[in-house]
């Protein structure tokens, strides 16, 4: 394919009044949801996923913050039972409206179980991105990974740094 | 001044593509491929779609954590609302899916003049957006443009009832880019070291 007549750079920062982008936080009334319920055994990544262990096997999903930031999603690509993956390979995408966005595996291991309903109404994901729009489960293969992941109150922190630095 | 971002311009292509979610069948490709242009399965959002001769196709390769850090689902907002400020421009009133007609894109007359198809990875856009200038139309005939069956597609071209080509839409819609979005845009060499990475970057995005 023949590419390219011209290119062209954007600067990132003008100016000009910011673009004032509304966080997923403040946005909390769209739906309703269960992040005031703390849960301390789920853990989140920087790529705004998030997994729950339970023995070997974690139960894997994105964040609220995540599903606000793509809007409505349309289409589950999950990964197949059996397949296995290292911590941060792509293993996954989910699309909203016109855009598709990769799924980051937050823990090694073999996935056990994918969340067929997910697959059936991706709108769960928006609805219920916690408890019902969970998207698979993995067995462990380096439970030590988890040490590098966050809690909800150091995620809430994260959350807060990325949009007063953005 | 720090550069992160590039817009990539093609109006070389001759291809019918496809979306993430779709499953493609023997018939439907051999169907495409008779009509002569190629045919690609891409990972963007959005369905079936066609990119040739007479189209901007715009390619924003975005940073968005660094650029604003504006969520996918605004810059897909922006997307749209700088290709109905571009038709404005040249004097075909677009309006986006959301104020007339429930389907992203720019829409002139209840058809289609802009499509838009997005794919995000560890923040970094690839695809964009595909405004007809003089596009001929028949192309759409053989497809259901982004899986919507009962509209049409139109052209500024068409929409104006006079010529207009890529190169004259251009200027319209770096502006509107820059309105939109907010930044500053700047023409660069096929030379540079930063747009070369930004090419081989985009080449891993379609199979």
């Amino acid at each position: 394919m023949g590419w390219m007549s011209r290119a062209l750079i954007t600067l990132a920062k003008s100016h000009q009044a910011k673009y004032n982008v509304v966080s997923g936080i403040s946005q909390c009334g769209r739906f309703s949801f269960s992040t005031t319920s703390f849960n301390a055994a789920r853990l989140f990544t920087d790529k705004h996923e998030w997994v729950d262990v339970n023995g070997k096997t974690g139960t894997v999903g994105i964040s609220h913050y995540a599903q606000d930031s793509l809007g409505d999603i349309v289409y589950a690509q999950l990964p197949d039972v059996g397949s296995e993956f290292n911590l941060h390979d792509e293993c996954g995408a989910l699309e909203s409206v016109k855009a598709a966005s990769e799924l980051y595996c937050p823990v090694s291991g073999k996935v056990v179980e994918k969340n067929p309903a997910v697959e059936e109404t991706p709108g769960l994901i928006n609805q219920s991105c916690y408890e019902k729009g969970w998207l698979f489960k993995i067995d462990l293969s380096k439970p030590e990974e988890l040490d590098t992941l966050m809690d909800e109150a150091a995620y809430e922190k994260f959350l807060k740094s990325q949009s007063d630095d953005g | 001044m720090k550069v992160n971002d590039y817009i990539l311009f093609n109006t070389q292509f001759t291809v019918y593509t496809f979306g993430l979610r779709e499953k493609i069948t023997d018939d439907d490709m051999k169907k495409l491929t008779e009509s002569g242009a190629e045919v690609v399965k891409s990972d963007r959002g959005g369905l079936t779609t066609f990119h040739g001769p007479g189209q901007l196709v715009a390619y924003p390769v975005v940073n968005l954590r660094t650029f604003r850090n504006l969520s996918l689902r605004n810059y897909v907002n922006g997307l749209e609302m700088i290709a109905v400020h571009t038709c404005r421009m040249l004097g075909v009133f677009a309006v986006n899916g959301h104020e007339s007609v429930s389907h992203t894109g720019a829409w002139a007359n209840d058809k289609k003049i802009c499509a838009i198809g997005v794919h995000c990875k560890r923040y970094v856009t690839t695809h964009g957006l595909a405004l007809n200038c003089n596009t001929d139309i028949d192309w759409f005939t053989k497809i259901v443009p982004c899986g919507i069956g009962d509209k049409g597609v139109t052209s500024l071209a068409a929409e104006l009832g006079r010529d207009v080509t890529v190169n004259d839409t251009i200027p319209q819609f770096l502006t509107s880019f820059e309105s939109v979005l907010s930044c500053r845009i700047m023409e660069v060499g096929k030379e540079d070291a930063l747009f070369k990475e930004c090419l081989e970057y985009t080449k891993s995005d379609c199979k």
